[in-house]
């Protein structure tokens, strides 16, 4: 058991700087999911972590042992890979126990080892099938039993789960949810998808180019994105974001296609006039009946039916917005709705560097 | 393609037969005279129709041809040739793959550029080389005076040397470097997932144990390929062991079939002559017949 910490940490290839300096401290025992769009550097980070990857500059540290300069396999932690490395040509079992072999422990400590390691993951009828006689969940469980058995003192996943289709990915994302609360190691896990990240994170950190947008509890981040990108990246439909200038006593904001609208707690005047960026979730709209004030008009574009609920495509000037909605009124496309939101759940972002105000924080 | 064209039909396998027929008919008469008595194969023209003489004539060219001493001769040169071949081959791709040094793209178009360098050309230097495989070794400590300093600190004249004349080092050694093997394991390493190589590191696995325990496992099918091309290859050697043994005792087959050969002051026993060749030519047959379906599926890189 350990904790994780980076600490401006860069990485070059070449003369392309990806990682531009960062600092992370991963307590013991948490699970923590890196997000971010492909390309963001996430995975390097993870390979920085394992000693794939050389670290440029920094430090990385694992419990209180600085790792830069070790080698992988002492480093105490596992990896499960995205196409899973599983070695193709040895059993289930060969490959879950490869590294007990490497390590030369006696063969019945061995065969109780993968036994306990595949009773856990479900999977004792398969130890005797090759990589290719599996398939792909079943893949993906032997890949979790090559790390587990290991018992490592963190966990690894680069975007372990992205290969399955949508029922499985659900259900081993709780399988991996469930085995970290029974193994309660460290771990640390990198994906692009936020659902991924929203459910099974304990500490959200938000990447994007190589820095770290925003780091919290998912709630926390979903409530307070630190950021533009963040309110986009986090929440699915992503949060409407309409541009909008501060009123002269910036107490309200002003835009194209609405009236003003009044904020809680008020920006100050010393921003007044500021061009900003409004944000509101879909799922915080409401339809509200003509007349009855609310936030703003919006024409109806069309409507997607999801079943339970149905989200609301609108037109406000020039800007779109998405409504998510349970109502479940016949409004027609064309149709001008009155739409409403508690103050409370409004963020406001600065124009120009898409950083959250703090000051007219509602939430 | 699939088309329905009985005139082209018709004409690809005229083309088919008769490149058979040009292919086979060597082959043919070889056996045909092998079978025959020595009165009947100097005959003119000599009959197509197979005797019943195949054995006696085998044996005949068995004891002159001293096939005894050169069949092992052939065998150990062979497969001398392909495990050398085959080990310093995937050892020098896995280097280049898998480790990242300096110059590394360097070695690999020298490795590359040696495919326009077979035995024949650079025969001489070869054997000059073979005639003291320390020879290089010792030019460089003569031109960096080492030889001279060794003698005047010490007073031993340093004169390195390995003869390989006459030898299955001599046989062998100088034909392991290949560029042909060397490009092909490398076109296979580069199909393995980087993964892969990850993963064992994770796992703790050194380079030689994944070279062994992963990759080497992995090249079966390319190796299996590998073998009946590096087989044949090396089995049909003949100008380097000519160049390079002298001891009737070290002659292989091919060379051995030479002596089969009537020269003008003997019975022209063609017969045995013949009945010797389709001995020598078996062995690389049968490898191909027995490994042709790995044969295959090695080169096409296809797994199962």
């Amino acid at each position: 058991m350990a904790n994780v910490s980076m600490r401006q940490v860069r990485k070059s290839f070449g003369a392309t700087e990806v990682i531009h300096g960062i600092d992370i401290e991963i307590g013991d025992g948490e699970f923590a999911v890196i997000v971010g769009p492909s390309g963001c550097g996430k995975s390097t980070l993870l390979r920085m972590i394992a000693g794939l990857e050389a670290v440029t500059a920094g430090e990385v540290a694992i419990g209180d042992r600085v790792v830069n300069d070790l080698e992988p396999k002492e480093r105490d932690v596992a990896m499960v890979f995205q196409n899973y490395g599983l070695y193709p040509h040895m059993t289930a079992f060969q490959n879950i126990s490869y590294a007990l072999r490497i390590a030369r422990r006696s063969k019945a400590e061995i065969r109780e080892r993968v036994e306990r390691v595949a009773r856990i993951l479900g999977i004792e009828d398969l130890l005797a099938r090759k990589p290719s006689q599996l398939s792909g969940g079943q893949r993906q469980r032997v890949a979790m039993g090559r790390a587990i058995i290991r018992e490592p003192d963190v966990f690894l996943f680069d975007e372990p789960l992205s290969n399955l289709d949508a029922k499985l990915r659900s259900q081993m994302r709780v399988e991996i949810k469930r085995l970290h609360d029974e193994l309660k190691a460290t771990s640390i896990f990198v994906t692009h998808d936020q659902v991924e990240a929203m459910t099974m994170a304990d500490r959200l950190v938000v990447m994007n180019q190589g820095v770290i947008e925003q780091t919290g509890t998912p709630r926390q981040v979903y409530r307070r994105p630190g950021s533009t990108y963040v309110a986009g990246f986090i929440g699915a439909p992503a949060m409407n974001l309409l541009p909008a200038t501060l009123s002269d006593d910036g107490a309200a904001v002003e835009g194209r296609g609405m009236g003003r609208i009044a904020l809680p707690n008020g920006a100050g005047p010393d921003r007044s006039g500021r061009r900003v960026m409004l944000g509101v979730r879909p799922e915080h709209l409401a339809v509200v009946a003509d007349g009855s004030g609310g936030l703003l008009a919006a024409r109806l574009l069309y409507a997607e039916d999801l079943g339970a609920s149905r989200l609301l495509h609108c037109a406000v000037g020039e800007d779109e917005l998405i409504v998510h909605t349970q109502d479940e009124t016949g409004d027609r496309p064309g149709d001008t709705l009155r739409l409403a939101a508690d103050p409370a759940n409004l963020h406001l972002f600065d124009a120009e560097s898409g950083r959250r105000l703090e000051a007219v924080d509602g939430g | 393609m699939i088309e329905r064209t009985p005139i082209l039909n018709a004409v690809t396998h005229t083309i088919l037969g008769v490149g058979l027929l040009v292919m086979c008919f060597p082959l043919v008469i070889a056996f045909v005279a092998a079978t025959l008595p020595y009165e009947a194969v100097i005959d003119v023209p000599m009959t197509l129709i197979p005797g019943g003489q195949l054995l006696e004539n085998a044996v005949k060219a068995w004891e002159r041809g001293e096939f005894a001493t050169q069949g092992v001769n052939s065998v150990i040169m062979t497969l001398g040739i392909l495990f050398g071949k085959i080990a310093c081959a995937s050892l020098t791709a896995f280097a280049i793959c898998y480790f990242n040094f300096r110059f590394r793209m360097l070695a690999f178009w020298l490795i590359f550029i040696t495919l326009m360098l077979p035995l024949e050309v650079r025969i001489v230097p070869t054997y000059e080389v073979a005639g003291n495989a320390l020879l290089p070794l010792q030019q460089l400590l003569d031109v960096l005076w080492l030889t001279d300093l060794v003698a005047w600190l010490s007073g031993v004249e340093i004169a390195l040397e390995w003869n390989l004349l006459d030898t299955y080092w001599g046989l062998t050694l100088p034909l392991f470097a290949s560029a042909t093997a060397t490009f092909l394991f490398r076109q296979f390493f580069l199909t393995i997932p980087e993964e892969l190589a990850e993963a064992a590191k994770m796992d703790g696995a050194g380079p030689l144990r994944f070279f062994f325990q992963i990759l080497l496992p992995l090249s079966k099918t390319n190796i299996a390929a590998l073998s009946v091309i590096m087989f044949v290859f090396g089995w049909n050697q003949y100008l380097w062991p000519l160049l390079i043994t002298t001891d009737p005792e070290m002659r292989t087959l091919v060379m051995g079939l030479e002596n089969l050969i009537p020269s003008e002051d003997e019975l022209p026993e063609w017969n045995v002559a013949m009945a010797g060749t389709l001995m020598v030519m078996l062995p690389p047959i049968v490898v191909v017949l027995v490994l042709q379906r790995w044969f295959v599926r090695g080169l096409l890189g296809g797994e199962k």
